[in-house]
C-alpha cells in the first residue's frame, strides 16, 4: 500500500511497483490506510510523514498494534534527509526510509532490501 | 548533455590529468626505485581510478584501454611480474595514449594504441584471470540485530541474501543466545551472524546493506585484514599529507580576485591621499584612524590573495624526470635528475612561464653539457651525469639554479665564435664572465652540428627574454670540465608591485623597489669629469642613465638630482630622475598590444589620483641604454 496525500507521488510510486510486478493499494492519508488494513492483505507499506486527518506517524503507530501487521516493512518518504525525522519514524516501528526525490529504481532497491 | 553532467566530466577530465601526472611521477620513481611498493600502490589506483571514472563518465575507449594497464600492474603489484625498463617504457606510453584519448573522446584509438595494448598484454602472464580474483576486497561482518528487529518490519535474512548476491559469502551462525524452548518468543531474534565475504563491491556497498538497520544493533565491518595491516603506515602518511582540508577553484577566479584585491589596493591609496588632505584636525583625526587599519587589512588582504595563488614548484619540476629520462636514452646518455627545494613556492602564473626557458636549460645540459658514459669515464667522471635544479627563497625573489657536471662552456670557442660574428673586436680582453654572457646573444651557439635536441642556436637569447619580462635576471657561471650553472632569480609574484616614485620633466615613473638598493641626492661635483656617465658612489665609480636623456625630454636638468641605485647583473647601477616622489604600491597592468614591446616599460599603474604612470623594466632599460650609447 501507498500512503500519499499528493496524487502524482502516488501514481509514480504505484506505477513504479505495477511495472515491477507488486499488486498496490493506494490511500489518500494515515485515516484512508487504517481503513484499508482490513479489506487488504498487505505485504508492505510506504507512506508519507505529512498527510491531514492522520500524519505518518500516527498510521505507523496504528499499523504495528495491528495484529497482522505486527513484522511488515513500512518504508517512509521524507523530503529531506532529516535525521530527527527518520529517528521518529524509526521509533514509531518504520523498517526503512527513502529520500524524495527519488528514482524509480531507488524505490525498487529499498524494496527489496526489505521485502522478500 | 545536461548541464550538470557537463560539470561532471570536466571535474573528471580534471582528475585524470592530475592522476596522469601521479602515474608519471610514480613509474619514474619506481624505475629508480623498483621495491618501493608505496609508489607501485599509488601508480596502481591512479590507473584504477582512470579506468573506475572513464567509464562512468563515457570515456569507454580510456577504461578500455586503462583496464590492461591494470592488469598488467596487478601483477607487478603482486610480485608476479618484476619491473624493467620495457615495463616502465610501456607505463609512460600507455600514459601519454591515454592523454590523447583524454583530449579527444571521440576519436577511434588507433594503432599505436593497438600496439600499447599488444605490448602490455604480452607483458602480462597469462594467469591474469586467476590473479583478477585475488584482486577482490574480502570483508569480515560481524552481524548482531536487535532483538526486536522483525518488529520493525526487517528480516535478517534478507539482509544475509543481499550480502550474498554481493559476492561468495561464508555465513556461521551464533545460536549461543537462543534460550531454552520454554523461554523462547518467537517474535525476537536471538540470533547473530560472522559473514566473510569476498567481493568486487568496496566497504560502501557493504554498509548500504545494513543501512536500515536499529541503532541497537550491531554490525562490524572489517576489511581484509592482511592488507590493512600491510597498508598501516601507508595510510598513516596519507592521512599526514592529506590532514589540511584543500578545495578545488579555478584559477580564473582566483585571477579575477586578485584583480580586485589589486583594484582595492588602489582605491585605499587613493583614500589615504584625500584623507591626508583634510584640513580640519579634529575629522582628520578620526580619518586617518580608519584609513591606517583599512591600510592595514588591505595589506594582510593583498598578501592573503597572492599567497593563494602560491605553488611549490615541485608541479613544474616533476615535469622534467619525463623529460630528462626520455632525452638521454634517446641520446645514449645517462643523467640523473635531481631536484632540491621543490617546496619553494612561487605565484602559479610565474612558473608556467618557466617551464619554457627551464626545460630549455635542461635540455642544453643534456645536450651540450652530458657528455656519453664513455667519453665521461675517459675523464675520470661517474658514467652518470648529474643535473640539478634547486630552489629556494632569498628575500621578495626565487633563486632557481640548474647546474649540471658535464663537460662546462669553452671560453676560448665562444671567444673565437663572437669574433666570427662581429660580437666583439679581436684585441678587446674580456673575462669568462662576459664571454658567457655571449651565449644569450642571439643567434649564437656554439655546437659544431645541429642537432635534433638543441643547438639552433635559439633558445638561449629567448631564455633570457622569457626570464628577464617576469622581472628576473639570469646568470651564467661555469667552470671547464666541471659544468654549467644557471642562476635565475625570479620575483615571488608579478600582480602588485612596491615601487618607487620618481619623476621627471614632470611626469612620473614608478621603478620597482625590489630592485633599488638605495636612493641619493647628486650634487654636479659627483659626476665624472671626462662626461663617462659614471658617478662616484662612496669608493666605487659605477655608471648611470638619466631618465630625462633616455626619454628625450627638452629642458635641462635640475642642478640637484636624485639617484636610485639598482643592481643589475652583478653591477650596480644609478637611475637618475629630477625627485624622488616616495613609496608606492602599484598594479601591474600590461600595455596596450601595440606598446607592449616598448623597450624599458614594464607596464602601467594607475595612481590614486587616477593619473596612469608607466612602471620602468629596470632591466630591459639598461640594456637600451647601453645599446643608445654605443
Amino acid at each position: 500500500m501507498t500512503v500519499d496525500d499528493s496524487a502524482s507521488m502516488r501514481q509514480m510510486v504505484s506505477f513504479t511497483l505495477r511495472k515491477a510486478d507488486y499488486q498496490v493499494v493506494e490511500a489518500v492519508d494515515g485515516q484512508d490506510a487504517v481503513n484499508k488494513l482490513e479489506q487488504y492483505k498487505l505485504d508492505m507499506l510506504i507512506t508519507d510523514l505529512n498527510m491531514p486527518n492522520m500524519d505518518g506517524i500516527e498510521l505507523i503507530k496504528k499499523v504495528r498494534i495491528h495484529p497482522h501487521y505486527q513484522y511488515i516493512p513500512i518504508i517512509i518518504v521524507t523530503t529531506e534527509s532529516q535525521t530527527i525525522k527518520k529517528l521518529e519514524g524509526k521509533a514509531a516501528g518504520a523498517t526503512g526510509w527513502i529520500v524524495k526525490p527519488f528514482k524509480p529504481e531507488q524505490l525498487l532497491t529499498v524494496i527489496k532490501r526489505v521485502l522478500r | 548533455m545536461s548541464q550538470e553532467t557537463q560539470e561532471f566530466i570536466e571535474i573528471f577530465r580534471q582528475e585524470a590529468f592530475e592522476h596522469l601526472n601521479t602515474i608519471e611521477e610514480t613509474a619514474l620513481n619506481i624505475e629508480k626505485n623498483p621495491d618501493d611498493e608505496e609508489s607501485i600502490n599509488r601508480l596502481f589506483r591512479a590507473i584504477h581510478s582512470i579506468k573506475g571514472s572513464g567509464s562512468m563518465f563515457g570515456y569507454n575507449e580510456i577504461a578500455g584501454f586503462a583496464h590492461h594497464l591494470e592488469t598488467m600492474l596487478d601483477q607487478v603489484r603482486t610480485g608476479m611480474l618484476p619491473v624493467s625498463n620495457e615495463l616502465i617504457n610501456l607505463v609512460l606510453q600507455s600514459r601519454d595514449q591515454i592523454k590523447v584519448m583524454l583530449a579527444d573522446p571521440d576519436e577511434k584509438p588507433g594503432e599505436h594504441c593497438d600496439r600499447i595494448v599488444k605490448a602490455l598484454q604480452n607483458l602480462t602472464s597469462p594467469q591474469s584471470e586467476i590473479l583478477d580474483s585475488r584482486s577482490e576486497n574480502l570483508f569480515r561482518v560481524q552481524f548482531k540485530p536487535d532483538a526486536d528487529i522483525i518488529t520493525s518490519g526487517m528480516d535478517p535474512a534478507l539482509l544475509l541474501e543481499e550480502l550474498c548476491e554481493l559476492g561468495t559469502c561464508e555465513i556461521s551462525i551464533h545460536s549461543g543466545e537462543v534460550p531454552l524452548l520454554a523461554k523462547l518468543k518467537p517474535q525476537k531474534c536471538f540470533l547473530s551472524w560472522d559473514i566473510i565475504i569476498s567481493t568486487q563491491h568496496n566497504l560502501n556497498a557493504i554498509q548500504d546493506v545494513f543501512i536500515f538497520l536499529d541503532q541497537n544493533s550491531q554490525v562490524r565491518i572489517q576489511d581484509n585484514i592482511e592488507v590493512a595491516l600491510a597498508e598501516q603506515p601507508l595510510i598513516q602518511k596519507r592521512l599526514n599529507t592529506t590532514a589540511s582540508d584543500s578545495v578545488r577553484i579555478s584559477s580564473d577566479k582566483l585571477d579575477h580576485l586578485i584583480n580586485l584585491v589589486g583594484e582595492l589596493v588602489i582605491a585605499q591609496d587613493r583614500l589615504g591621499q584625500s584623507a591626508a588632505c583634510i584640513n580640519q584636525d579634529d575629522q582628520k583625526k578620526y580619518l586617518t584612524g580608519s584609513v591606517e587599519e583599512i591600510e592595514r587589512l588591505t595589506d594582510d588582504l593583498r598578501e592573503c590573495a597572492l599567497n593563494m595563488r602560491m605553488v611549490p614548484l615541485e608541479t613544474c619540476f616533476n615535469k622534467f624526470r619525463r623529460l630528462v629520462r626520455d632525452l638521454s636514452q634517446e641520446l645514449g646518455k645517462e643523467v640523473e635528475l635531481v631536484i632540491e627545494g621543490g617546496e619553494t613556492e612561487l605565484d602559479k602564473n610565474l612558473i608556467e612561464q618557466l617551464n619554457d626557458p627551464l626545460t630549455h636549460l635542461i635540455r642544453n645540459s643534456i645536450d651540450h653539457g652530458i657528455g656519453t658514459p664513455e667519453k665521461r669515464k675517459k675523464k675520470g667522471k661517474p658514467a652518470r651525469g648529474i643535473v640539478r635544479i634547486c630552489a629556494a627563497h632569498q628575500g621578495a625573489k626565487v633563486m632557481i639554479s640548474i647546474s649540471d657536471d658535464g663537460q662546462g662552456l669553452d671560453a676560448d670557442s665562444i671567444r673565437a665564435k663572437a669574433i666570427a660574428k662581429g660580437l666583439v673586436a679581436e684585441d678587446v680582453v674580456l673575462s669568462e664572465d662576459d664571454l658567457f654572457a655571449f651565449i644569450f646573444a642571439p643567434g649564437f651557439s656554439t655546437t659544431d652540428q645541429v642537432s635534433d635536441v638543441s643547438g639552433r642556436g635559439v633558445g638561449m637569447d629567448v631564455v633570457k627574454k622569457n626570464i628577464n619580462s617576469l622581472g628576473g635576471a639570469v646568470r651564467i657561471t661555469s667552470k671547464k670540465e666541471q659544468g654549467v650553472c644557471f642562476d635565475l632569480s625570479i620575483p615571488l609574484t608579478l600582480a602588485i608591485i612596491d615601487g618607487l616614485l620618481v619623476k621627471v620633466a614632470g611626469l612620473s615613473f614608478v621603478l620597482p623597489l625590489e630592485q633599488v638598493e638605495e636612493c641619493e641626492e647628486i650634487k654636479p661635483s659627483r659626476f665624472a669629469k671626462n662626461n663617462r656617465n659614471m658617478i662616484r658612489v662612496r669608493n666605487e665609480w659605477i655608471p648611470f642613465v638619466r631618465l630625462r636623456e633616455i626619454f628625450k625630454y627638452p629642458g635641462n636638468h635640475p642642478s640637484i638630482e636624485q639617484m636610485a641605485i639598482v643592481e643589475f647583473e652583478n653591477d650596480r647601477i644609478g637611475i637618475l630622475a629630477d625627485e624622488i616622489a616616495g613609496n608606492i604600491k602599484a598594479v601591474k597592468k600590461p600595455l596596450d598590444r601595440l606598446l607592449r614591446n616598448a623597450a624599458g616599460i614594464a607596464g602601467a599603474t594607475i595612481m590614486g589620483d587616477g593619473f596612469v604612470v608607466l612602471i620602468i623594466d629596470i632591466p630591459g632599460l639598461i640594456q637600451w641604454a647601453r645599446h643608445y650609447v654605443s
